[in-house]
């Protein structure tokens, strides 16, 4: 809820716009995606990227109120890159790497994410939702493919054989829209789920936590800082985020005991947060811009697909907020079925790709949930025992480095597929690199245009086609994979340790020797097939022609 | 459960145990055995053996 007028509320609001539906005019979309959360969107630019035609339906005026989900993790912002959509949330955000925890005044972690110096992005931003909805909003409405229908909301679902009908609510009355496929992308409560009769699975936990977003300054770095029972909330654990524009974000538990009702109230969200700065020695006059209450769960759908219907993000999965893998999945989400869509749309994969959708994503909400659940074991012990097993650890933690694995709070990584109806399996033997199903990792290189060579990162050749990354030296195998290319969506990227001079683009010079650490890549003709969406679909040591075109097929579900 | 070693003395670490209890002192107990438990878990370093310990110290309770 706000407080008082604030900085949110100074984001656009949009008109609505008579649709053609309204008078008459039967309008068939090739994909409608419902709901213009921080997933719908990004589905929405990925599909404009490929030049799909796409309707978003929202039934508010203006992006979602408050920090909401605030951190951002890598694999989000290498997702928004492949879409264009990066620039700006970066340039908002506050990176960061690491962070603290304490217990009764003693530190009893110094935690730092994986980082170095071949990373493109930071591990970690904190951007309010709300800036990250509205930069999306921006770029979506530059794409003449797109068209964000706001106060229009879906009110009914009909399947049919080839298409979906959905009757859309407006100011100026009712109209259908025949899509072809919907994602259903419409948040927690989604409506789709309920009008197609699917219930999500799992559990919820009882622990609450009370969220207020605070303006004032403070030279305090950008970090997550935890408090395990500290003085000024005894009982309690709070959490600490800085955001952009002065705005400290602050997460408290509330005990069993308290009652949420009287919580909100402003007087002693104000009592609880004047505490903790004065522990804290931060004693500012802070503005009180938002506050809510906020419930772990622990919730997926068993399947993303329901015939021509696809749900992504918190429609199809709530995972604890714990290790920030809620809005992460989501566009984790976004990322993986948007190739696969537009795939399938434009004829160059098979429709099992969206079958392999729903495998790879609600593996990975399973994942998600597991280790998000361990976190919520140790930040809400539900019982006397995690309680006393937490106090332990926390007390063993304050001198003992080994206890200290078990106050970490398992930030969000990116997930490696164990299986997936299109990847294959190892049958070599590696000494490093990424496994099938895990996403490539990225170090500096340089490319050649025309006669200059430009700094980039390997991530940046992950574009909208797949692609293949060899290391250099075996023409045959050149050979066949610009072969391959000239007549297939493949995008041939030749890895060089030195710089052969050579005009063809897909030339690039791996100049900081990585390949060889990084991916493996000991030997000429060596290489991955890397998705559109950054997961490795196969790796080969030898190449094999035949079993390359046999595994490109695979990768794309083609029947035969 | 393995032979005893030469040094020993279950005696003794009984007696360490009631002192170390009694030193951490009221209300503090179950903290000093819970951080004790997860310490002892860790320095026998055999997941099979710490639950079989765990399954054995839940046996008669009452
Ligand atoms: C108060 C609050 C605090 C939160 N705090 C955190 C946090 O600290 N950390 C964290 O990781 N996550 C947090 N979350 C969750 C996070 O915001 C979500 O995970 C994220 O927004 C999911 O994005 P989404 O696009 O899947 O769904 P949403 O952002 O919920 O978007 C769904 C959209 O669908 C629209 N919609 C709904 N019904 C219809 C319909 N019938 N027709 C058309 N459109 C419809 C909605 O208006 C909405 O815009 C919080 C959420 C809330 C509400």
């Amino acid at each position: 809820m706000a407080i008082g007028r604030s900085m949110y509320d100074d984001f656009p609001s949009y008109p609505f716009r008579r649709p053609p539906g309204l008078d008459g005019r039967p309008e068939q979309r090739p994909v409608v995606v419902v709901g213009a959360g921080p997933v719908g969107l990004t589905a929405a630019i990925g599909l404009a990227r490929y030049g799909i035609p796409v309707v978003v339906l929202e039934p508010r005026d203006s992006v979602s109120f408050g920090s909401r989900a605030a951190c951002i993790s890598r694999r989000s912002l290498e997702i928004w890159n492949r879409f264009g959509a990066v620039q700006r949330p970066l340039a908002k955000g506050l990176p960061w790497t690491g962070g603290r925890s304490f217990w009764h005044g003693h530190q009893v972690l110094d935690f730092q994410m994986p980082h170095d110096e071949d990373q493109k992005y930071p591990p970690m931003v904190n951007l309010q939702q709300c800036f990250a909805e509205q930069y999306l909003v921006d770029a979506l409405n530059e794409c003449p493919e797109a068209d964000i229908r706001w106060h229009s909301r879906l009110t009914a679902v009909k399947s049919t054989n080839d298409c979906v009908i959905l009757s859309v609510e407006t100011p100026d009355g009712v109209y259908d829209l025949e899509a072809d496929w919907v994602v259903a992308a419409d948040g927690a409560r989604s409506f789709v789920r309920e009008a197609v009769g699917l219930k999500l699975e799992g559990n919820s936990y009882e622990g609450r936590y009370l969220i207020a977003d605070i303006k004032f300054s403070s030279e305090y770095p950008t970090e997550r800082r935890a408090w395990f029972d500290p003085p000024s909330n005894p009982g309690s654990t709070v959490l600490m985020h800085r955001q952009p524009d002065d705005v400290w974000r602050i997460d408290y538990q509330l005990r069993d005991d308290e009652d949420s009702a009287i919580e909100l109230q402003e007087e002693r969200v104000r009592a609880r947060v004047d505490a903790h700065l004065k522990m804290i020695g931060e004693a500012p006059d802070y503005e009180l811009i938002w506050i809510s209450l906020y419930k772990a769960h622990c919730l997926t759908l068993p399947h993303y697909r329901h015939g021509r219907i696809l749900f992504a993000g918190d429609a199809a999965h709530l995972v604890p907020i714990f290790g920030v893998r809620g809005l992460n999945s989501g566009i984790d989400d976004a990322g993986n079925l948007v190739w696969k869509l537009a795939a399938v749309i434009q004829g160059w994969g098979g429709d099992g790709l969206l079958d392999s959708y729903s495998h790879e994503r609600v593996f990975a909400a399973r994942e998600n949930i597991e280790q998000a659940r361990k976190s919520t074991l140790f930040m809400t012990p539900p019982s006397r025992g995690f309680e006393l097993m937490r106090q332990a650890a926390l007390s063993l933690a304050v001198s003992n480095a080994f206890a200290r694995a078990l106050v970490n709070p398992r930030q969000t990584t990116a997930i490696t597929f164990a299986t997936s109806p299109i990847q294959t399996t190892e049958d070599e033997s590696w000494e490093s690199g990424p496994v099938v199903g895990a996403t490539l990792p990225t170090f500096p290189i340089k490319m050649r245009r025309g006669h200059q060579l430009y700094d980039g990162h390997l991530i940046d050749l992950v574009g909208l086609d797949p692609t293949v990354v060899v290391a250099g030296g075996d023409e045959a195998v050149e050979m066949h994979l610009c072969k391959v290319a000239s007549r297939d969506r493949l995008n041939v990227v030749i890895l060089e340790q030195n710089d052969r001079a050579d005009a063809r683009p897909t030339v690039v010079v791996d100049h900081r020797h990585r390949a060889r650490d990084l991916l493996g890549l000991d030997r000429p003709g060596a290489g991955y097939l890397i998705r559109p969406d950054g997961h490795v679909a196969a790796r080969w040591r030898r190449f094999d022609p035949t079993r390359f075109d046999a595994i490109f097929a695979l990768s794309l579900a083609r029947g035969d | 459960m393995s032979p005893p070693s030469q040094n020993f003395d279950l005696e003794r670490i009984w007696e360490k145990l009631a002192n170390a209890i009694d030193a951490a002192g009221s209300g503090k107990e179950v903290l000093f055995l819970s951080k004790f438990a997860i310490l002892a878990s860790k320095e026998l370093n055999d997941g099979q053996q710490v639950e079989r310990l765990v399954d054995i110290a839940l046996e008669d309770l009452t």
